[in-house]
């Protein structure tokens, strides 16, 4: 004998046209008011899928979806340029710095990042520009090599960084060739700029 | 004469791997696959009609970028029916529970019957209103089950419960309908 539990079980199926009623089935549905009840609502909403009204057109959608999906990329990929640009801007600015540094009036002495008396930079004009003759070429100390841990800076915050570009390119604008001496002028930026890039 | 076999269609957990790898083509399958059935879900649910398509491209849209997130544990479809879900629930917030439902723009059939029709175009109407007023868990779980034909387990798997409170939301979906609709 067919329950009304078993008869609710099979409706989707039915409804669906996966299967059809049995006359066990058929009979219990034309005597169970409530099966019946339950069956209207499952067939109802049934067709509401029938309903060509809401079935999108799938070359339209699939458009548009892929049209968006595209853009999100493009948007991704022009986002992940500026970074990347960044962050060589951030790395090539480092080692310009370190160039700056290494080659400055107390020689070696600016191969330790570490705070130096200000007297001797201050007192030594001009160091960015070559001297005149070949000898003092010769007698010229030779810039220690400065390492620096460029990896560091991936793990930077973007705003480290911009705080370091800025800090960066006041004293680099300024040493153009008529320009001031980097020394005369930017050294304490280029303190607070290596404080920056020791953290 | 040489008997021609197709080959069988791909499966979705194929076509989400050819799309993961930078096929376009399977995204578009997808989409012709189930855009459909996911509007008519949708529409079922309570959507308005007019919504239905900008909210069949954005299910579309979050199911892609969160390929992830679909184990195949349940089918695609399940998944994206969930995905919409969550974004008609979130409509429906914006317009501040405002129901999307509208009776009046229902396209009624031009068949040989329009007596029989009308009635069950009537029908149809009352279940959908009834379906839009029903907690959010038991009607997608009627509609998985009455739409889709899933089982119980895939009905859990796909909306997170288990089978035995799937088909509890089931049978209190169904009674409380029957209350609504009478």
């Amino acid at each position: 004998m067919t329950t009304c539990t078993e008869l609710s079980d099979r409706m989707p199926d039915v409804a669906l046209g996966r299967a059809r009623w049995t006359p066990a089935e058929e009979r219990h549905l034309a005597e169970c008011a409530d099966c019946r009840a339950e069956w209207a609502i499952v067939s109802a909403a049934r067709r509401l899928t029938d309903t060509a009204l809401v079935a999108p057109d799938p070359a339209v959608t699939t458009a548009r979806v892929l049209e968006r999906l595209r853009d999100a990329r493009a948007r991704s990929v022009r986002r992940m340029r500026v970074w990347t640009a960044a962050a060589g801007l951030a790395a090539a600015a480092a080692v310009a710095l370190a160039v700056w540094t290494g080659r400055g009036p107390a020689g070696p002495s600016a191969a330790p990042l570490s705070p130096r008396p200000p007297a001797p930079i201050a007192t030594a004009p001009a160091p960015v520009a070559p001297p005149a003759d070949s000898t003092a070429l010769a007698t010229a100390p030779v810039p220690p090599r400065v390492e620096l841990p460029l990896l560091e800076l991936d793990s930077l915050p973007a705003e480290a960084l911009d705080s370091m570009l800025r800090l960066l390119d006041e004293p680099l604008a300024h040493a153009g060739p008529d320009g001031p001496p980097l020394g005369d002028t930017g050294d304490q930026e280029l303190e607070r700029a290596l404080a920056g890039l020791e953290g | 004469m040489s008997a021609r076999t197709t080959p069988d269609p791909p499966t979705d957990a194929a076509l989400v791997a050819a799309y993961r790898r930078g096929d376009e083509g399977a995204a578009t399958e997808l989409v012709r696959r189930h855009a459909g059935p996911v509007g008519r879900f949708l529409y079922a649910s309570g959507a308005d009609p007019g919504d239905v398509d900008d909210l069949v491209q954005d299910a579309f849209i979050r199911a892609f970028r969160a390929l992830d997130g679909w184990r195949g544990e349940a089918s695609f479809r399940s998944w994206l029916f969930t995905i919409g879900g969550n974004l008609l629930r979130d409509e429906f917030r914006k317009r501040k529970g405002r129901r999307m439902l509208s009776l009046e723009d229902r396209d009624l059939p031009d068949h040989a019957d329009p007596h029989a029709d009308l009635a069950a175009a009537e029908a149809e109407a009352r279940v959908r209103e009834g379906l839009a007023r029903l907690p959010r868990l038991q009607r997608e779980v009627f509609l998985l089950r009455v739409q889709e034909g899933s089982g119980y387990e895939e009905i859990a798997v796909a909306l997170g419960t288990t089978p035995g409170a799937a088909r509890v939301h089931y049978h209190h979906a169904v009674k409380r309908l029957k209350e609504l609709v009478r």
